[in-house]
């Protein structure tokens, strides 16, 4: 029960902070005393003085976040990081996925392997692992992959998720999309659940819902840590009996990922509002679930803007284009809710077989979690993890902005020099166009 | 943290490299307020301490004893190393890190290539070993020379191709000063083709500037300083081409424009030495704006020129930073951006600037600026959140555009010029180890390289469709 | 060549014994002693009893036979097993032994014919299913699965949905056993703690009831530990029983001691296992023939080959007519003189367009040859028209090698239609398009 992250590069390191930030300030302000052990257990482990010590390895190849990091949490006083369950090198990955993963990654194996075990044999039960990085760079994506091959070589049993940040579609780095490619195929294989956050989908949360002027990246990533912290905190299941689900991971993952072709989860929370609005708002679970749902079926991340005319098609006669495109298909829905008065909600909304493939019950396909515990601060919240076709778009746009730069052979001779040959691009680009396939013909 | 070492080789490329280490220490003195010797310092200084015995390198943390630049300098005539020697620099340098020679090239590429070349190369290979190994982390070699001389170009070059041989994985950039047209060096264009194979062949990545550039951005801002208009009056110590508050004392010719390059050099290092929300490496550089091995040419362009002494500070004027980085005036060498195509493009932002600030601008300026078809986002950004002095905040463009083609056109033309005569070929053909074949095959090499960049220019105004993606069957 | 024999007798003593130590771990009553096993491949009658008592037990415990059947012997008892038997698959000659008893005619069922009934059980999975049987029952925490309310229809599509959703079913159980197996790891540390907290403290308590039901698991524990490792050690050794086995049929089939049936059974036309053995794996060839249809020359083969069939098996029907009015035969074949003893007439002049395809013609009955003397004099006339030898009979050796002769004849044709539909694929290929266009 309990999880262990692996924060890996600048970008999963800066968003694992906030993560245990939201984490540990949830857990200190919750009223049941089980939530609190619960969820202390899970992400934090009790040293000799009795301080929090976050059950997490950092890695990155150049020390200057991990040091901001490792100096934040002390200095916030509730909650540290080890004091030796980091590493870093001097100079980082420049950007080039192939330096991560053959150079770096392999260098680094016996270390990085090292703090894991360690990090996993102070838990009394691992839950699982959950491994936190970008695609855009070159440290994170590519030894983030190795690394995540290797902890699959040696737990091959247990749950290992990875938490994907996908960059803004006008770039942040030149050759994102080339590491982006390259680490979602060889994560495919490797990993039993990709979860995705997208920049430009935060971003826009930031800007339209929070209303956040000027936005920097730590406002990006409090958001990112928010929607995963309500989907990693103690909930109850529907396996697990009365008592907060000991399985988080294995839960989620069987609820959602069963299909090795179907892998990509996305997620969306409702409400999303700036700090001082929250406690002028009043929530009805009606309201929310309503919203949630027409925000899963017209593919929109956030409340605003949704489109009301999209709806699921109709009775018989399914196929691709009736719906006109627009119409955002399930394969499998996990509906997680907290706050007052969960039990009373509603969700038969989301069990209409409407919503979902024809090849599997809406039984089947849609699972949902309970906490009667407030997360943090919102009285009332949902949060819908979905393996749909959300994902769809911003993936084939990425897909194909790739294979133009390949078609062109630009940057190749980067990667190449590294030990990635042609042919590794081309087995990443067939897979990823048979993911994109998979998902195109779910209907 | 990262070290770099700057090896300035010839007049040109030692008289800038001194206004580098006079500004950089300008730049620390303004940051490092508490005198420790910080990661920041470390990239480019060592700390010595003369009491410790063994050399007494001072590691990070400690209070600074006394900096050393982390340098390299190579020049075939005494003057100009003499006269840092005997300024207010002298701290600063080593003897072990200087080699010099009495005679000169004599404006000749194969005097400083071939007979210095192999005359010094132990020397060369020595220092330069020992200036790594001083670092723990060597990230990058900085070259700084210029093209139309004999030794800055020729023995400039094999000091490249020696780094290449010696420490292949370090990465090399090397600023390269184009002679402008009116050059009084008439053997500069030999010298410049000659150069320019090799840094073709051996250098990661390039950053030319051209001499004409500068005097235009200086006039430009001498125009601006003595112009009086109300509400103009530009801040002390705060232009691009300033050296006040440097040790140095009342500036000398040609310091205005060096001073452009050695902020450059600061700038394109400021994100590996300061911390930032979006950190970029010099690493990062060279795979972000290099799509293919040859065309390494980084058109580099500085903004703002100079700070206005009103202190508020409307977000319009950050927005106007952004459009004068890609407007023909704030090039460093005489081309036109706008014009030509862009294979990529960096912008490195220093001061207080928010990623959200730089994507709107981006999106903003986008749609006017013409980009190769397959990296229609081909922006790396990098944010560093100490700005340089004088500055609230300030950026640097690096753009690979096929704006060079021009430059090396002409080039071209005014090497062909002198070659059709054979005019002035003896005073190389003399040197050992010199042959003709050498001049035919550097214009060939100049030739392809134009070429590679004309037929990127052609994709520009046609529509080029998308490749054709892999077909699964279903 | 005196000490391997010992050896070697040493060793399958070893096996045998083995497999009964399994047996008898998996809880099968009565297993007889590892000497007896080996008396019975001689065929003595002594083990006789022993054998019909263990296949009983076998059966009665894998369910086949239910326990009505009791343990007593006799004529009922073995018609259970027989019965049992044959639902298992297993279609033996003694079988077939009319409802007029057994012995009849001379024939005794031997030890040997038990003994190659249970390895044909042991050889279709019947001691896996009684293992698995017996460790559900042992272990108590084997978890009982609630079965997953899985809608299966009864009429499999295979289209893709159908594909992806049992992808996904499978996919959610092995999810569903990792879960598990790491509960599992969880409480076995936890079970550790506790007994090694229980441990320390020194067994004064003496409370009895929580004592009973702890001894109780351990003998579980222990019966299943040792089951376990019976299942190991069989395992390990189970090439060499098999090795053993073949030698059993080895003297099954070319022991004289065993007598077949004069007469078949009455009434049906029922053909000899051994001969319909050749042809079915002449069809099976058949069969496996590309059935491409712009193939005239397939087709053609395949109505005639199948015809061929068809004229083979309806020769053996005739035999057995002939056969049973063999007092028939001699005015038969005294009278048509110009006919080979097969109706050579139903064999359709195709047979001519087989050039390769020998005198199978001249198909028997490949049984076991017995001594009718009588009969092939009486046959003289024919024999030599025929020239073959009696053509009803011919014995197995000979059959054999025709029917290997034709298999190997017929698989050669079936090569060179295959590699004519492989090339004729390739040149199709070569002509379409290329699906997939990397650009240079």
């Amino acid at each position: 029960m309990s999880v262990v992250t692996l924060q890996l590069g600048q970008c999963g390191n800066q968003v694992a902070h906030q993560l245990f930030h939201v984490v540990c300030s949830d857990a200190q302000n919750a009223h049941k005393k089980t939530y609190r052990a619960e969820s202390c257990e899970r992400f934090f482990h009790q040293n000799t003085h009795g301080e929090l010590v976050a059950r997490a390895v950092l890695v990155d190849m150049e020390p200057k976040v991990i040091n901001h990091s490792l100096s934040e949490a002390a200095r916030s006083g509730r909650w540290r990081y080890g004091e030796s369950s980091h590493f870093s090198q001097k100079q980082g990955s420049g950007n080039n996925w192939a330096n991560g993963y053959c150079v770096h990654g392999p260098r680094h194996r016996d270390v990085v392997e090292e703090l894991v075990r360690r990090e996993v044999e102070r838990c009394d039960r691992l839950a699982g692992l959950v491994a936190m990085m970008s695609v855009a760079g070159g440290t994170g994506s590519g030894v983030g992959a190795y690394v995540t091959q290797c902890l699959r070589d040696i737990y091959p049993t247990s749950f290992i998720i990875n938490h994907l940040t996908w960059p803004y579609g006008t770039g942040e780095v030149i050759v994102q999309n080339y590491n982006s490619v390259l680490t979602l195929a060889h994560l495919y294989q490797l990993s039993d659940a990709i979860l995705v956050h997208e920049n430009d989908t935060v971003h826009r949360i930031c800007s339209q819902l929070l209303n956040i002027k000027h936005i920097s990246f730590s406002d990006v990533n409090r958001v990112i840590a928010h929607q995963l912290g309500s989907v990693l905190q103690p909930a109850l299941t529907t396996d697990s009996h009365g008592v907060y689900s000991r399985n988080p991971l294995g839960e989620l993952v069987s609820a959602l990922a069963c299909h090795p072709e179907y892998k990509l989860l996305s997620m969306c929370t409702i409400p999303q509002m700036p700090s001082s609005s929250i406690a002028y708002s009043t929530f009805s679970w009606p309201a929310l679930l309503k919203h949630l749902r027409q925000m899963l079926i017209s593919n929109t991340k956030m409340e605003e803007g949704i489109d009301w005319q999209v709806r699921p098609p109709g009775g018989s006669g399914r196929s691709m284009g009736l719906t006109g495109g627009s119409f955002n298909t399930s394969l499998a829905n996990l509906l997680i809710l907290r706050g007052k008065d969960v039990y009373s909600a509603e969700t038969g909304g989301f069990e209409d077989p409407a919503l979902y493939t024809s090849w599997l019950s809406s039984k089947e396909a849609f699972n949902s979690w309970k906490s009667p515990v407030p997360f943090n601060k919102y009285e009332k919240s949902a949060t819908l993890v979905s393996n749909s076709q959300a994902l769809l778009r911003p993936l084939d746009d990425m897909v194909g902005k790739a294979w133009n730069m390949f078609a062109s052979r630009a940057y190749i001779h980067q990667y190449t020099k590294y030990g990635i040959s042609e042919e590794d691009f081309l087995d990443s680009f067939t897979s990823l166009e048979q993911v994109l396939s998979s998902y195109r013909h779910l209907c | 943290m990262t070290q770099s070492v700057v090896v300035q080789v010839g007049q040109c490329g030692n008289q800038v490299g001194c206004r580098f280490w006079d500004l950089a220490l300008r730049e620390h003195a303004y940051v490092n307020k508490k005198g420790l010797y910080d990661e920041a310092l470390s990239s480019f200084f060592r700390n010595v301490d003369s009491r410790k015995s063994a050399g007494g390198a001072c590691g990070v943390g400690g209070r600074i004893q006394h900096l050393k630049a982390r340098a390299v300098l190579v020049d075939m005539e005494e003057g100009v190393v003499n006269e840092i020697l005997q300024g207010p620099l002298r701290e600063v340098f080593d003897s072990t890190q200087l080699l010099t020679d009495v005679s000169g090239s004599g404006n000749n590429w194969a005097a400083g290539h071939m007979t210095y070349g192999s005359a010094y190369r132990e020397q060369i290979l020595d220092k330069l070993r020992k200036a790594a190994e001083h670092c723990d982390c060597l990230q990058c070699f900085f070259l700084i020379h210029s093209m139309g001389g004999g030794t800055g170009s020729g023995l400039g070059t094999r000091v490249l191709s020696l780094l290449e041989e010696e420490f292949p994985e370090v990465c090399r950039i090397v600023t390269s000063i184009y002679p402008s047209a009116e050059d009084d060096v008439i053997t500069s264009p030999y010298n410049s083709v000659l150069a320019m194979r090799e840094l073709t062949e051996h250098a990661d990545c390039v950053l030319p500037v051209e001499n004409q550039s500068l005097v235009d951005i200086v006039s430009k801002i001498q125009l601006m300083s003595h112009s009086a208009k109300p509400g103009s009056v530009i801040k002390r110590d705060s232009t691009v081409i300033s050296g006040q508050g440097g040790i140095s004392g009342p500036e000398k010719p040609f310091d205005a424009m060096n001073n452009i390059v050695a902020n450059l050099l600061l700038n394109i290092t400021s994100s590996a030495r300061f911390e930032g929300s979006l950190n970029m490496d010099l690493n990062e550089i060279a795979m972000n704006l290099v799509p293919f091995p040859r065309l390494h040419y980084l058109v580099p362009s500085l903004t703002p020129l100079y700070t206005l002494a009103d202190v508020s500070v409307p977000t319009r004027r950050l927005d106007q930073m952004f459009s004068d980085a890609f407007s023909k005036d704030h090039q460093l060498i005489r081309a036109d951006p706008k014009h030509s195509l862009y294979l990529a493009c960096a912008l490195m932002v220093r001061g207080n600037v928010q990623v959200s600030d730089l994507r709107r601008n981006i999106e903003r300026l986008r749609p006017s600026l013409p980009f190769v078809s397959w990296n229609q986002e081909g922006w790396k950004t990098g944010l560093c959140s100490v700005p340089p002095v004088g500055h609230s905040h300030s950026l640097l463009a690096l753009a690979n555009n096929t704006c060079v083609k021009p430059t090396f056109m002409e080039l071209r033309e005014h090497f062909t010029r002198l070659y059709r005569k054979k005019a002035h070929l003896h005073h190389y053909l003399h040197v050992e180890g010199m042959e003709q074949s050498f001049f035919s095959e550097a214009i060939a090499s100049l030739s392809s390289l134009i070429e590679e960049y004309h037929h990127l220019d052609a994709t520009k105004a046609r529509l080029i469709p998308d490749a054709p993606r892999l077909s699964i069957a279903t | 060549m005196q000490r391997t024999k010992a050896s070697v007798s040493v060793e399958v003593k070893q096996v045998i014994g083995a497999l009964c130590r399994l047996l008898a771990a998996v809880g099968v009553d009565s297993v007889p002693a590892p000497e007896s096993f080996r008396r019975a491949k001689f065929g003595g009658g002594a083990e006789e009893d022993q054998f019909w008592q263990l296949l009983s037990s076998i059966l009665q415990k894998a369910g086949v036979v239910p326990s009505e059947a009791g343990s007593q012997l006799g004529g009922e008892h073995r018609k259970w097993v027989a019965a049992g038997l044959w639902q298992t698959g297993y279609h033996a000659d003694w079988m077939y032994e009319s409802e007029g008893g057994d012995a009849e005619g001379g024939r005794s069922l031997s030890s040997r014919d038990l003994l190659l009934a249970l390895g044909w059980l042991l050889a279709s999975g019947t001691l896996e299913k009684l293992l698995t049987q017996r460790v559900q029952q042992l272990d108590k925490t084997l978890l009982t699965s609630v079965p997953v309310n899985l809608h299966l229809s009864n009429e499999f599509q295979s289209d893709s949905a159908s594909l992806r959703r049992l992808q996904w079913l499978t996919g959610c159980l092995r999810h569903q056993g990792r879960i598990l197996l790491s509960m599992l790891q969880e409480r076995t540390r936890l079970l550790h703690a506790v007994f090694s907290a229980n441990l320390s403290s020194t067994a004064s308590s003496s409370s009895s009831q929580s004592s009973t039901v702890l001894k109780e698991d351990c003998s579980c524990i222990r019966q299943l530990c040792d089951l376990l490792e019976a299942y190991l050690n069989w395992t390990q050794v189970e090439k060499v029983f098999w090795t053993w086995m073949d030698s059993v049929v080895d003297c099954h089939l070319t022991g004289p001691v065993v007598k077949r049936p004069t007469h078949t059974p009455s009434g049906n036309l029922r053909v000899c296992h051994h001969g319909t053995w050749g042809l079915e794996k002449l069809e099976d060839m058949l069969l496996r023939l590309p059935t491409a249809q712009e193939c005239n020359t397939h087709t053609s083969i395949r109505t005639q080959v199948s015809v061929f069939i068809a004229s083979i098996l309806y020769s053996l029907s005739s035999q057995e007519g002939q056969r049973r009015g063999r007092g028939d035969v001699k005015d038969r074949e005294g009278g048509e003189k110009g006919q080979a003893g097969l109706d050579a007439s139903f064999l359709p002049p195709f047979i001519s367009s087989l050039p390769s395809v020998p005198a199978l013609s001249q198909v028997c009955r490949a049984r076991l040859r017995v001594e009718k003397p009588v009969r092939h004099r009486s046959c003289t006339a024919e024999d030599v028209h025929s020239g073959a030898e009696a053509p009803c009979e011919l014995p197995v050796s000979q059959a054999a090698e025709m029917l290997l002769h034709a298999e190997t004849l017929l698989l050669e044709r079936r090569d060179r239609q295959r590699q004519a539909n492989r090339t004729q694929l390739q040149e199709m290929i070569g002509r379409q398009d290329l699906l997939v266009l990397i650009p240079p």
